[in-house]
């Protein structure tokens, strides 16, 4: 038996949860929302609506358009938007380490 | 998107050929302030799962208290929305990979049987239980050192009562002073 989880922010509703927070890291790496949203294997329309949801939950901006440039400029995470994906990062990793370990307290004489 | 997407993109077109390389536009209609910031809470669902298969979670936590509760499979998923042959398939796929039984019929009696946990189905719900306490409590702690200091989380509401006794101990020469 093992243990899965999920851990989201709420804010009047699910705000940020792993699906934001993968696509919010992809379009840092990739320098567009297409791009992140291909790579996942989503549409454009619902990456876009995915983030669009999250900011209005959040109140604040995760997205900054960049414009300009050879390819015509793309997407970048604000600072905000990197605050909270860095943060959130952070407090999943502790949350995967401290319920492994409660798991292992509850069940792992199980039956 | 918020200020950044539909309506902050006609501002930057200005600039459009400037290759402005490191002068990234930031979507500048949405100064980096909070914006009616909304209090944001942490919240998570844990299950239990076998060979890759979520097999155990808080709906089949409440299915099964409610078939005890109630002695009656069809009354529990009844209360819950829920399709007869579902409910079924939940608690057998529960017990087959458990290799536990959860209920036992009993028959007869004054309140006329019905199904009853098991100890095993009991300690189940019992440990799942604690440890989804526990996990709430470690969420909420964790949650608080990672994102207590932002803009957007409610400060730990002050004490309902403010100590009042306690403003003698902290003045200085307060309670530990011996009267003269």
């Amino acid at each position: 038996m093992r243990l899965a989880y999920r851990v989201w922010l709420d804010a009047g509703g699910r705000a940020f949860g792993e699906g934001p927070a993968a696509l919010l890291s992809l379009v840092q790496t990739e320098g567009s929302l297409s791009r992140a949203a291909a790579h996942m294997g989503m549409s454009y329309n619902k990456a876009w609506r995915t983030l669009r949801a999250a900011e209005e939950r959040l109140g604040f901006s995760l997205l900054e358009r960049r414009v300009g440039g050879l390819r015509g400029g793309g997407s970048q995470v604000s600072p905000r938007g990197e605050e909270l994906l860095r943060r959130y990062q952070a407090l999943l990793a502790d949350v995967d380490r401290d319920l492994e370990g409660l798991f292992r307290k509850h069940f792992s004489d199980w039956p | 998107m918020a200020g950044s997407g539909d309506s902050a993109g006609s501002g930057h077109r200005a600039h459009g050929g400037s290759r402005s390389h490191n002068r990234a536009q930031p979507a500048a209609t949405t100064p980096d302030q909070p914006v009616a910031a909304r209090e944001v809470r942490p919240a998570q669902r844990v299950w239990l799962q076998e060979a890759g298969v979520r097999m155990f979670g808080p709906g089949t936590y409440e299915l099964l208290w409610r078939v005890d509760e109630t002695g009656s499979l069809n009354r529990a998923a009844k209360d819950m929305g829920m399709a007869y042959s579902k409910a079924w398939r939940i608690v057998h796929e529960v017990e087959q990979r458990l290799g536990v039984g959860l209920f036992e019929r009993r028959t007869g009696g004054p309140s006329g049987g019905g199904s009853r946990l098991t100890g095993d189905g009991r300690l189940l719900l019992l440990r799942f239980e604690a440890f989804t306490r526990d996990a709430d409590h470690v969420l909420e702690m964790l949650f608080e050192w990672h994102f207590g200091d932002q803009p957007y989380v409610a400060q730990e509401s002050a004490p309902a009562e403010e100590p009042q006794d306690c403003s003698a101990e902290l003045a200085p020469g307060g309670v530990g002073a011996t009267p003269r």
